[in-house]
């Protein structure tokens, strides 16, 4: 396997995943069947990861309607919004790896991923279960503050 | 996403366009206040203008069936035939969790 195209994408805010995207697709146009599962990873990795909201303060957070007020709080926060994180894209011959990693200190992934998505009935925790159906393979490395997405090459 | 309604009767025509994402929550909840001001007794949501929608964008039509229920209204949804919303809602099997037409 030759690496073809190695990118690297910084992003730290909802308006920088949105315009991360847009540009991912412009130059790996045969990612557009990915996007949804790329995009909840990068999600998580702000969310979750990067400005640390936990699966309960979301919960809370969902009932009063103010995410986004709390996400774009954090951002402000010195702490929160200093950190980046970072979407890195490897193509090989027959695959691409999509990696998200954030500066936060981790989280459980493991109870997320490949969770019966027919008993969630609430309002969110379905992003990685939805992503991974979407990929090849999904490892989470380390302490959990780094993904790593496989995509099969369309053409492979 | 952007939205649009009808009022026929006692019945509230629907209609979500665009990306529904995690950042449509603020503008989601506009819509359902302004739905349940519009006193329906039937929401009818078609969802086949909608190109895309994510996990918040699911969870956020999770908040019509609540409204409507404690508004003791009855709402459907109208899905695409096929296309991404269509596999989101196969995948997530949220078919089951609302009124399909």
């Amino acid at each position: 396997m030759v690496t073809s195209i190695s990118t690297d994408y910084e992003f730290r805010s909802p308006a920088d995943i949105v315009a991360v995207m847009e540009i991912l697709l412009q130059k790996f146009p045969y990612l557009e069947k990915a996007e949804m599962a790329i995009s909840e990873l990068m999600v998580n990795a702000m969310e979750h990861g990067n400005l640390e909201i936990s699966y309960q303060e979301k919960t809370a957070l969902l009932k009063t309607n103010t995410v986004m007020d709390e996400v774009d709080n954090r951002l402000k926060d010195p702490l929160y919004g200093a950190r980046r994180a970072l979407l890195e894209v490897e193509e090989f011959t027959n695959e691409t790896f999509v990696s998200i990693s954030d500066e936060g200190p981790g989280f459980i992934w493991a109870d997320f991923l490949d969770q019966d998505l027919s008993k969630n009935k609430g309002l969110h925790g379905r992003g990685i279960s939805l992503a991974l159906s979407q990929c090849k393979s999904l490892n989470y490395v380390g302490r959990g503050n780094k993904v790593v997405a496989t995509f099969s090459r369309p053409d492979a | 996403m952007e939205y649009t309604y009808i009022k026929s009767e006692d019945i509230l025509e629907v209609s979500i366009l665009g990306k529904l994402t995690f950042r449509d929550q603020k503008k989601f909840q506009q819509m359902i206040d302004e739905l349940i001001a519009a006193a329906a007794l039937k929401w009818r949501i078609d969802l086949r203008p909608i190109p895309y929608i994510d996990s918040a964008g699911l969870g956020l039509l999770l908040r019509i069936k609540d409204n409507a229920e404690q508004a003791d209204i009855s709402a459907s949804l109208h899905l695409p035939e096929s296309g991404q919303v269509r596999h989101m809602f196969n995948i997530s099997h949220f078919e089951k969790l609302f009124t399909v037409e």
